[in-house]
């Protein structure tokens, strides 16, 4: 990157949607930063939302209202949902970000919605370099490119590791390893090292039920930490924070829009996208990639497209005989107690019968 | 001879159940209160006066949702897997549980040597709880305990359709005051139960027979109502509320 | 079950609804009536939401629309406050409550085979998520694949020409099912229709600010909501054409109900028949304006048709910048000089709740009431009679 970048000393990008391409964020010398909500009680967005809201758009809300993303520079929103639509019409109406970009998303997984996405992405381009006062040329966002697809590449060369029985990280690292990811400096080489190399603790019983994670709730660590204390052993997450938002490298060799559009909308989908027998089959797949004995899939309150994947995601695990528990969350977590409960009895029952059980008290 | 405790503390009532080599030898009952760790001390007390020495116990399991604070227990078992041991030694045949709690209601299926299957909670609020049954007692002045018996007299059941516990307040109150009879009133509230409490356990595919357990499985109404639901008998044992406890004492010996 | 609700409401519908219009009474005829064919064999059944998609290229077809939203929203048994009896199931097969009961009602309906078999199934990406999520869920229910036409918030060139690609690629399904071409003579007279039919919309639109109000903005509303399938065939053109002549004669004749108080309604009237238009009635409130009665869409250029078809996808009132939408109600609350608005919503509609503060906001600076009214559009459980006529009352008294 060359120096008159420098000048804009790494200035803060926030983002919700692992479908934003932090690499033309990268390219632009700012740095991308996976935004997180507050898990305070929610005081002021309680004025623009009504109580049945997705409580992540409702935090999102509440903590820039109450000004704690004051050193972000800006944030690109995405049509992930009609939510987020709102959350932007709302933050463009009240709140005062210099920078807010609404990035479209196709539905449409085909060369029609690559064709507009990359359009959407030189839409983008054009506001950071104007905004910005800087240049983003093909180069850059090639290097970037490349950048991030050494980063995936080391993740999910983690989450490979995972395969073994046992697995040698635990959850909960794994998924501190991905946060340090999300919201640390990408360029910053010594990333590389600090990613996991010497922390191979096996810190899990060889008895422990092998737990996949799934769902649209990933950030805060509760789900998967509350897992691991009651006795589980969280393999892998193919959560937003997951393998889903690691999975596959973008391709270096053709024009550098089009292989970013192609790759952010064709990798691993969420449940915003349609084609839900895909994304169930590729569940069911990660289960038995990854050995597990049951599956927690868990989505925030409200949000739509989860609860319509839902009854497919219970059938399909029913039908093929592995263990699936639905939960619900607010985010924050703050009916925990509840939580516990259902956590707790879903690993008895996969721990098998209780005589051979061996549980730490 | 091995000895164990099983104490369940619910969010209304605390239960203890203590087995001499697979035999029950003591059983106790008493209100939760606002201590759940008085709760569970006061279990030992019960526990001398009926002639039982504490220090004998070998191991005591704890469950339900006051059972992190019991601190003289060996180990925490979650209240699905208690009652689906319990409902196991009392109605080895029986493959599917419902039981309404204070808090919560369950549906659970056992698989022939008492080990859960499945099992599925609700998700919503109070509306397929006891506690949903409470706040309709205050609002009709009965007593809950009557609360069977009343809707028995029922022959025709008013349509309590709201399932928020607040609307469902509402719309019992407007009951009143048009002068629907309390009977039909109370019946009214059992369907709206047991249709949510149905819609539920329908989650989990399961044959063969059906027990209730937990408190509100003293309310032959409900029981009535979930039977319609299911087109089939439910079982209720005589020990439906301690099925938990019992199943904690039964876990403490595995 | 539903094909055998449409076969009882026809009759009734023929010798006309006392408390309607005649102009609802022939358009509800012509609506059961077209559901109805869906359940023929020979019918080439398109599934669409009607008030979202451009339905102008579909009538320049041999195809009959199959709008489900509106069918199993008006089947008796769900006006009839028992929407749950059917809803349930759905939610026991697990389809949360938390989905918008319109949804849940739907993919009941195709639990229980009451749906006619669809040749296409087509839906849009606006204006509710769910809407789109549930027609996934039934074409693969009859072995389809679900036609999306993803339409993005922004208009720009770019957006214009991927939505009207897509739209050129339905026209080709459109083809291949029946064994037919398009002829554009076709679809430039389904545009010249619509087009026809908007200036009636209009017209209508404009007779409403009479005092007191000559027409219910709630038959309105459903109109232009159960309408909106028909725009682009001679139907929509012949009802809004009875609706116009009725009112007019209403308005010479001075056939009017006594008026106190005139209230703007946004967005939809709930399908239930509830406590609320009683009410109104009561207190003698007209609903001078209900959203969706409104000649919201533009007028399209019959020599460009797919682009205009674009654009007025585009310029759905739902999408985009929710600023626009709120821009246009208050300019209307303000032309129809009403005493205070009511905004009726039901619990999953996320877009909409998510946009009431912004819409609330412009409507107070111009010192207009609003009255937050949180209902449920067909789900009986959650939706109190008591609350809801407390809140109304009250705002009445509030804006007396």
């Amino acid at each position: 990157m060359d120096d008159s970048r420098a000048d804009i000393k790494r200035q803060k990008i926030g983002w919700f949607c692992s479908y934003v391409p932090e690499e033309l964020i990268i390219a632009a010398g700012l740095q991308p930063l996976r935004l997180q909500a507050g898990t305070d009680p929610i005081e002021k967005a309680d004025s623009y939302l009504p109580a049945n809201y997705c409580h992540y758009i409702k935090r999102i809300l509440d903590s820039g209202l109450k000004n704690e993303y004051a050193e972000i520079e800006g944030m690109v929103f995405v049509n992930s949902c009609d939510g987020m639509r709102r959350l932007f019409d709302l933050w463009q109406h009240y709140l005062d970000t210099p920078f807010a970009f609404f990035l479209e998303l196709p539905r449409n997984r085909n060369k029609m919605g690559i064709k507009y996405f990359a359009e959407q992405l030189h839409v983008l381009k054009n506001r950071l370099q104007n905004h910005f006062e800087i240049d983003i040329t093909d180069g850059h966002l090639k290097e970037a490119i490349s950048l991030m697809n050494r980063r995936r590449a080391e993740i999910m060369g983690l989450f490979q590791k995972q395969k073994s029985v046992p697995a040698p990280f635990s959850g909960t690292d794994l998924q501190g390893i991905c946060r340090k990811e999300s919201t640390g400096n990408k360029a910053d080489e010594n990333l590389t090292t600090a990613l996991g190399m010497g922390s191979e603790i096996n810190t899990t019983a060889e008895t422990a039920p092998r737990v996949l994670v799934a769902g649209n709730s990933g950030f805060k660590p509760v789900l998967i930490r509350l897992v691991e204390k009651l006795g589980g052993s969280v393999v892998a997450f193919d959560t937003c924070d997951g393998i889903q938002h690691y999975r596959d490298p973008v391709e270096e060799d053709e024009d550098p829009y089009i292989t970013l559009a192609r790759r952010y909308l064709l990798r691993p989908s969420c449940p915003r996208m349609p084609n839900t027998p895909e994304r169930i089959t590729r569940l069911e797949h990660l289960a038995s990639e990854y050995a597990v004995d049951g599956v927690i899939y868990s989505s925030i309150k409200f949000c739509d497209h989860s609860l319509f994947e839902v009854p497919h995601l219970e059938k399909r695990f029913n039908d093929v005989r592995i263990p699936l528990l639905f939960l619900e969350n607010d985010y924050s977590w703050s009916d925990i107690e509840r939580v516990k409960t259902r956590v707790e009895a879903f690993i008895e029952m996969i721990a098998g019968p209780i005589s051979a059980s061996v549980r730490t008290g | 001879m091995t000895v164990t405790l099983g104490i369940d503390i619910g969010s209304i009532s605390t239960k203890a159940v203590a087995l001499i080599d697979g035999r029950v030898v003591f059983d106790s009952v008493r209100l939760t209160g606002y201590n759940t760790k008085n709760a569970s001390r006061s279990i030992l007390k019960d526990l001398e006066d009926a002639g039982l020495d504490p220090s004998s116990i070998e191991n005591v399991v704890a469950t339900g949702y006051g059972r992190n604070s019991v601190a003289f227990a060996d180990k925490t078992i979650t209240e699905i897997t208690c009652h689906a041991a319990g409902v196991h030694f009392l109605a080895p045949d029986v493959r599917a549980v419902i039981d309404i709690g204070g808090q919560d209601s369950k549906a659970i299926t056992v698989d022939e040597t008492g080990h859960v299957r499945d099992f599925v909670m609700n998700d919503k609020c109070a509306a397929g709880t006891g506690r949903f049954l409470e706040v309709m007692a205050r609002a009709l002045e009965v007593d809950l305990d009557d609360f069977g018996a009343y809707s028995l007299a029922s022959n025709k059941p008013s349509s309590v359709n709201s399932t928020c516990t607040v609307f469902a307040e509402s719309e019992v109150i407007s009951l009143i005051a048009k002068g629907e009879h309390r009977a039909d009133i109370i019946a009214g509230i059992h369907d709206s139960v047991s249709i949510r409490v149905a819609a539920m356990a329908k989650r989990l595919s399961f044959e063969g027979p059906l027990m209730m357990t937990g408190g509100v499985a003293k309310n032959i109404g409900i029981v009535k109502a979930l039977e319609g639901k299911f087109r089939k008998e439910i079982a209720v044992s005589e020990h439906a509320q301690l099925t938990g406890a019992l199943g904690a004492a039964l876990l403490a010996a595995a | 079950m539903m094909k055998e609700e449409f076969q009882k409401m026809v009759p009734i519908l023929e010798q006309g609804l006392k408390e309607k219009t005649r102009g609802f009474a022939y358009f509800s005829h012509q609506m059961y009536q077209t559901m109805l064919s869906c359940y023929s064999e020979d019918t080439k059944t398109v599934y669409v939401s009607g008030y979202a998609f451009p339905t102008e290229l579909l009538w320049a077809f041999d195809v009959t629309p199959f709008d489900f939203e509106v069918a199993c929203n008006n089947m008796p048994t769900v006006v009839n406050g028992n929407g749950s009896s059917i809803m349930h199931f759905s939610e026991d097969r697990g389809f949360g409550r938390d989905i918008c009961s319109f949804d849940r009602l739907i993919i009941a309906c195709m639990h229980e085979n009451m749906l006619p078999k669809g040749d296409l199934f087509l839906t849009s990406s606006y204006y509710c998520q769910g809407k789109s999520k549930t027609n996934e869920v039934v074409a693969r229910s009859f072995g389809k694949e679900s036609v999306v036409l993803d339409v993005p918030n922004e208009i720009s060139d770019a957006s214009i020409r991927y939505v009207s690609d897509q739209l050129k690629q339905i026209a080709l399904m459109l083809e291949e099912i029946t064994g037919d071409i398009l002829y554009m003579d076709r679809l430039r007279e389904s545009i010249h229709s619509s087009n026809r039919a908007r200036a009636k919309v209009a017209e209508l639109n404009e007779l409403m600010k009479t005092k007191p109000c000559p027409w219910n903005g709630f038959e309105a509303c459903l109109f232009g909501l159960g309408g909106a399938v028909f725009s682009g065939s001679p139907v929509r053109e012949k009802a809004s054409q009875v609706f116009l002549d009725e009112i007019r004669e209403r308005i010479e004749k001075r056939k009017l109900r006594p008026e106190k108080l005139r209230i703007l309604w946004f967005p939809w009237v709930p399908v239930q028949t509830t406590n609320i238009f009683n009410t109104l009635r009561y207190h003698k409130v007209s609903v001078v304006m209900a959203e969706a009665g409104m000649a919201w869409w533009p007028e399209l250029d019959a020599e460009k048709p797919f682009e205009s078809l674009a654009l007025k996808a585009l310029r759905d009132p739902h999408i985009g910048s929710c600023d626009r939408r709120a821009e246009n109600l208050t300019r209307w609350a303000e032309e129809y000089d009403v005493d205070g608005a009511i905004h009726f919503s039901t619990p999953s509609c996320y877009h909409e709740t998510g946009s009431v503060k912004i819409t609330s906001d412009r409507l107070k600076e111009k010192g207009i009431p609003l009255l937050d009214l949180a209902g449920d559009m067909s789900d009986e459980r959650a939706y109190s009679p008591e609350q809801t006529l407390n809140k109304i009352t009250t705002f009445l008294e509030m804006i007396s």
